[in-house]
């Protein structure tokens, strides 16, 4: 092999090459990231887990909440923010800590994959996932309730960006686990407490206005009033009881806080991922 | 339009790394160049691999400058992606893929790579292509490890321990691998625990030691800071005064298996001769007495005496490059 020697070999002149972009990365990754999802057995189990929770409201008597809206069929609504929250928290905080300490994200680092490659990548896949969760639960309501959505766009871009808040906040979350043991674990908090604060167990109509008030600028629950005011085509944004039909632009006039809070907790987790660890010894 | 060849492909100058109150890197600095195999070596916290991350633009420098192509990794790491490329400490990649699947997924990541069987054959993984990387040996990961870091066909190449269990054949086939990289001009800065790959491998080495470079310069250079030795048992009614003096060697009466042994330690600048004329006289010493030396043995000064010299504290300063 190399004798020892200080005379190096003529460098070769190669040909500038440009990086592949961040969105053909995103989306190669993308491809493997549901190759992934198919094969971890664990990622099967946690996208059915949404189903679990809706299970009690098939054994709900029929009663109408509002006209022509079904009690099932309003709390089948919440399915979407609650598949977004734990494919999001509970799956992309396991994957990404198991990945971070088998240096996975270390190796893409360095072979040029931008962190927006790898946390688009991991997004889009999310919402696939949940997509397809979303859209099965549509077709139920459809044939079984009869109940398509009022206003699917805005039914769409609520269910997109809690994912892409969910998505991003498994991610960030990494920062607070050491292995994904410990993931596993500390995901579980901010699942219990964001699935406490959603309004699903406990209305907010029931809780003090203080409470209701700081919950509501948790990401769950505006998702959740997001679904529902499109879904059924009414303003349910300060509570059943106060709920007027709106539709068109004055359901999005209604929409827009609730969008506005989404869209700051996008931003706020993105701002989160700057902190991001992509080694298990701390290396940002 | 092509890139611009600069000599020095990674500039290392003071530089400083610190977790809190510990400085795991104090100060060091070094240079490589494109086709040239830099050992870094050093024992275990020495601060090798964060030397190697702060390279690879995963941290900031407390410290001092480290630069790639003249371009700050941690401040512009996208002006280096597409010339850089790592074997990492231990295996990085998702292992319920496959190796094709593993493979494909990085050419598609990577701008104008080399093709899949080519990477295949190069690291003798073509009959393992569909199989999952989770039932690979440790050895055929690194194997695969090394496949990805090449595909992208860099300029500079980080190899932190690459061969890391290896068997010998496996090793000796990477080394080949890693020899026709810096052939073909690329910078190579490796880490190893196996100073025989250093010794086979690298141009230039350093060896770190609680942060700090220790020694630095060629085999040659290093080595010969140490001295060849001639060693063998004491002769019987035989005194350390009797035996005779040797020309550039020190003598120092050593006790192996309980018994004494005279050892000497013979240096010099013309290191591949030093050895034979000290040993002339000492066998026509013992011609002349009628004395045996019995179990004489002469060992060359090695990488690893220095190794061993700079891990116990013996040697603590850079002697000439």
């Amino acid at each position: 092999m190399a004798a020892p020697t200080t005379s190096a070999p003529a460098p070769r002149t190669r040909p500038a090459r440009a990086a592949v972009s961040t969105v053909r990365q995103a989306l190669r990754l993308t491809r493997t990231e549901f190759t992934l999802f198919h094969r971890y057995r664990m990622a099967l189990y946690v996208a059915v887990l949404p189903a679990v929770f809706l299970l009690p409201l098939f054994s709900t008597e029929p009663a109408e909440v509002l006209p022509g809206v079904d009690a099932a069929a309003l709390a089948l609504t919440q399915f979407f923010a609650m598949a977004a929250m734990t494919v999001g928290v509970v799956h992309v905080s396991n994957v990404y800590a198991a990945r971070r300490e088998q240096l996975v994200l270390k190796r893409m680092r360095v072979s040029g994959v931008t962190p927006a490659a790898l946390f688009g990548a991991t997004t889009l896949s999310v919402l696939g996932v949940v997509v397809l969760q979303s859209a099965a639960v549509v077709a139920f309501m459809g044939a079984g309730l009869d109940a398509l959505p009022v206003d699917p766009v805005l039914l769409v871009l609520s269910i997109v960006l809690v994912t892409v808040v969910m998505s991003l906040l498994g991610a960030a979350l990494t920062r607070f686990a050491r292995n994904a043991e410990s993931a596993q674990m500390m995901a579980m908090v901010p699942f219990l407490v964001l699935l406490a604060a959603s309004g699903f167990f406990i209305p907010l109509e029931v809780l003090p206005e203080p409470v209701a008030l700081v919950l509501g600028f948790l990401p769950m629950v505006p998702a959740i009033e997001l679904a529902k005011s499109a879904y059924f085509g009414y303003d349910l944004f300060s509570g059943t009881a106060d709920a007027v039909p709106a539709t068109g632009p004055d359901l999005w006039i209604a929409a827009a806080p609730s969008l506005l809070v989404l869209a700051v907790w996008v931003a706020l987790v993105a701002y989160l991922l700057r902190f991001f660890q992509w080694d298990p010894r701390g290396a940002r | 339009m092509t890139t611009t060849q600069s000599d020095t492909a990674i500039s290392v100058r003071e530089l400083r790394q610190a977790y809190g109150d510990f400085e795991a890197v104090r100060g060091i600095s070094f240079t490589v160049s494109p086709g040239e195999l830099f050992a870094l070596l050093g024992t275990n916290g020495a601060g090798k691999t964060t030397t190697i991350e702060t390279l690879e633009g995963f941290r900031r420098p407390t410290g001092g400058s480290v630069r790639v192509f003249g371009v700050d990794p941690f401040g512009q790491p996208a002006a280096l992606r597409p010339r850089v490329n790592a074997v990492l400490q231990h295996s990085g990649v998702f292992e319920e893929l496959t190796v094709a699947e593993t493979i494909e997924l990085a050419r598609d990541l990577a701008a104008d790579p080399l093709g899949t069987d080519a990477v295949l054959e190069t690291v003798s993984l073509a009959d393992k292509a569909g199989v999952a990387v989770r039932q690979l040996s440790g050895g055929q990961k690194r194997r695969l490890d090394l496949g990805l870091a090449i595909l992208t066909r860099p300029e500079v190449l980080f190899l932190d321990e690459p061969t890391t269990g290896m068997d010998p054949e496996m090793r000796r086939e990477t080394w080949r691998i890693i020899g026709d990289q810096v052939a073909d001009g690329v910078a190579v800065l490796l880490t190893t625990h196996y100073l025989e790959e250093a010794e086979r491998l690298a141009d230039r080495l350093a060896i770190m030691h609680r942060g700090e470079v220790r020694v630095e310069g060629t085999l040659a250079g290093v080595v010969a800071e140490r001295g060849d030795r001639i060693g063998f048992r004491l002769p019987d009614r035989v005194r350390s005064e009797d035996l005779p003096r040797l020309p550039g060697a020190e003598l120092a009466i050593d006790v192996r298996e309980g018994v004494p042994w005279a050892v000497y330690t013979v240096t010099g600048a013309e290191v591949a001769s030093r050895a034979h004329r000290a040993l002339g006289p000492l066998l026509a010493w013992a011609q002349e007495r009628g004395t045996t030396l019995e179990r004489l043995e002469l060992r060359g000064a090695s990488l690893e005496d220095v190794f061993l010299a700079v891990a116990d504290g013996s040697l603590s300063e850079i002697p000439g490059n």
